[in-house]
């Protein structure tokens, strides 16, 4: 049974906890979907429970990290299979839609191609401390790896995001 | 380009990047309760099932196989045992006498070993 304060504060962080699955799927939203579902049962169980040595949004954030991490291995796994799916379809939507017209839309479709270049952990920590506001420290924990590798592959990746942009989508 | 405004540009292009997740986002109350009723969303186990049995019948007709091709092969000869099928062609008769050591009977000359007179005679 989980706590009610603790479910008030997983529904407020709801759309987050869904952001970030989008980054750790190559914005796949029916697979970041899916994740998402098994966080919550995973917590509903109690095979993930939170300990209060963190924030709840820290210890929310590595479940759903290591979720993916977990289902993406599983993916791998099954292509490998005579049955197995195409990792297209695992990531069919991570690439940009030509046929998209607005410029901000194009913009998006840039700036998460670019993403999509660096190196898995660079972007996770980007998109840890750019987008959803988290310390470096936090991030480490939220990635499982000490602050000083954070701390290279925040500034490596922010260098080369950087260098992979184009001027416009760099507003 | 300063830091602080490559900082604050990388965090609008994130932003972007996110724009359009609010209009995806599944409703929190859906996923709550389905959750609470053991949907997972997981991969059916069945393709799992499916290969160890595929491996566990592959290795079972490899072994039954193996268990039908009987005892192996007596070793291919080397070639310092090859015989030619012409060798006899050389087996000429002063080659026994070349490979084996000749035994010498008594000596002739050996006075004790000659015979008397009387065994000479043929009288006991």
């Amino acid at each position: 049974m989980v706590p009610a304060e603790l479910e008030r504060q997983i529904a407020q962080l709801h759309p987050a906890s869904f952001a970030w699955a989008l980054a750790c799927t190559g914005w796949n939203a029916a697979e970041a979907e899916e994740v998402l579902q098994s966080v919550y049962l995973r917590v509903l169980e109690g095979s993930a429970r939170f300990g209060g040595r963190s924030s709840v949004k820290t210890w929310l954030f590595s479940v759903v990290r290591n979720v993916a991490v977990d289902r993406r291995r599983r993916r791998w796994l099954e292509s490998l299979a005579p049955w197995g799916r195409s990792a297209a379809g695992v990531r069919g939507e991570s690439g940009g839609d030509p046929a998209e017209a607005l410029e901000s839309a194009q913009r998006a479709a840039h700036v998460r191609a670019a993403l999509a270049r660096l190196a898995e952990r660079q972007r996770e920590v980007l998109e840890l401390v750019f987008f959803h506001e988290l310390t470096l420290e936090e991030a480490s924990a939220v990635m499982g790896v000490a602050l000083g590798t954070a701390r290279a592959h925040y500034h490596r990746g922010k260098l080369r995001l950087l260098a992979l942009l184009e001027p416009e989508d760099l507003r | 380009m300063k830091p602080d405004d490559a900082e604050a540009r990388l965090r609008a292009a994130l932003a972007d990047a996110h724009r359009e997740d609010a209009t995806r986002t599944p409703p929190f109350d859906r996923m709550w309760r389905a959750a609470g009723r053991g949907e997972s969303g997981r991969s059916s186990p069945v393709p799992w099932l499916v290969t160890c049995a595929s491996l566990a019948a592959a290795m079972g007709l490899a072994a039954w196989l193996v268990s039908r091709l009987g005892p192996p092969p007596a070793p291919l000869p080397t070639g310092t045992h090859w015989r030619g099928p012409t060798d006899f062609l050389l087996e000429t008769p002063g080659l026994v006498t070349l490979r084996t050591v000749p035994e010498l009977g008594p000596s002739s000359t050996d006075p004790l070993l000659r015979p008397s007179v009387d065994e000479r005679r043929g009288t006991p």
